[in-house]
């Protein structure tokens, strides 16, 4: 009985690739399109250009695949790739820091500002951008994607304790933050869900 | 010997405070919940957004001008490479630094021969020079031989008498 390609490890799935089987490729794409995307999304704040990003990285992927030496897993090079394609992109568009209604694209100007005021949830999504570009990678990795600090470490090109150090760095100017905010220490629990749900229903309803 | 005060010495390990640690693990642990609670990079995408996606990559792909590019030399051998440049360097810097120990230690033999040489030419001034320098036992010693001046004959055998004594 023959193994199903579907089955295949990323690595032996490479294998086949780089022995010409272009198809084949289908199965990565599929296998990391989601987590690619979300992780695109959280670095440039835009969904077009989130698409952009997970796009050109796949087409860079597979330009580069030769150079693929399995040192990391492909998931984590592949990764590499998307972290240092979006930083290109924001650096094209000169804008490093985020800004909420990028993300909410086609909303009406009155559920907008609706959603934009000062909710809890922006507010941390504030901290989390005004990070160290370092300690934001880090941290979007491991409590977004839950990456081991190895993976973490291969995406970032730096060492191991490097990666830790950079999540811990962040975690501390976090909580500092949040701890000083006044806003947040009157906000109601339930806003964070809130604007989470709507952005949610936005974005299918505009897919 | 050492003085018991009875206070024990401070200790490096005290600076590690347990329950700072798991404080702090507590705080990170507070810190994730938050973010996790309030995320708003969940967003939800239909199975038909990234099969539209899916077919788009897949359509670029199969281009022709899509190719696995040939992996340039340069970049095969760039860990070697890598190696080889930080071998170099750090034996261009050891070679510098013994180049330097050499000519340092050549100017220094270089000067004692002059200084001989130069003292060979004129040991009368050599001489001179070396007599009249003083230190604080030439002091002394010139103390001593002015109060033998003054000391009488009898006085100076009595001296010398105690001491071969001794």
């Amino acid at each position: 009985m023959t193994e199903k390609t579907e089955d295949f490890t990323d690595l032996q799935i490479v294998e086949r690739v780089k022995g010409g089987d272009k198809k084949a490729f289908s199965i990565l794409v599929k296998r990391h399109q989601r987590g690619l995307m979300r992780l695109s999304v959280r670095f440039v704040k835009d969904i077009d250009m989130a698409e952009d990003v997970v796009q050109e990285s796949f087409i860079k992927a597979y330009e580069r695949l030769a150079s693929f030496e399995a040192r990391a897993s492909f998931k984590s090079w592949l990764f590499q790739i998307a972290v240092n394609t979006a930083k290109n992109k924001l650096r094209e568009r000169k804008e490093g820091t985020f800004d909420i209604q990028d993300v909410q694209l086609g909303i009406a100007p009155q559920a907008e500002s609706t959603l934009v005021q000062t909710s809890v949830s922006q507010i941390i999504q504030k901290f989390v951008d005004d990070l160290p570009q370092r300690q934001k990678t880090a941290l979007v990795l491991r409590v977004y994607e839950d990456l081991s600090f190895k993976e973490i470490a291969d995406i970032m090109e730096c060492p191991y304790d490097t990666a830790k150090a950079n999540y811990r760095h962040a975690l501390m100017k976090l909580k500092g933050d949040i701890e000083t905010h006044q806003e947040l220490q009157n906000w109601k629990e339930d806003v964070g869900g809130f604007v989470m749900e709507m952005t949610r229903r936005v974005v299918e309803a505009d897919a | 010997m050492k003085k018991q005060t009875g206070e024990s010495e401070p200790q490096w390990w005290m600076d590690i405070d347990p329950l700072a640690e798991i404080e702090q693990k507590a705080d990170n642990k507070k810190v994730i919940e938050t973010l996790e609670k309030y995320d708003q990079g969940q967003i939800q995408f239909s199975d038909d957004f990234f099969d539209q996606m899916h077919d788009r990559i897949m359509s670029e792909i199969s281009k022709e001008e899509v190719q696995i590019q040939e992996q340039p030399l340069l970049e095969r051998y760039r860990k070697k490479i890598h190696q080889a440049f930080t071998m170099m360097a750090s034996l261009v810097v050891i070679m510098i630094a013994a180049e330097t120990q050499t000519r340092m230690a050549e100017i220094n033999v270089r000067e004692t021969v002059e200084i001989a040489q130069a003292l060979g030419n004129s040991s009368a001034r050599f001489e001179h020079s070396l007599l009249t320098h003083q230190n604080p036992d030439d002091f002394f010693v010139d103390l001593g031989e002015e109060s033998l001046n003054h000391l009488t004959q009898e006085q100076i055998h009595n001296l010398v008498a105690d001491e071969s004594q001794n």
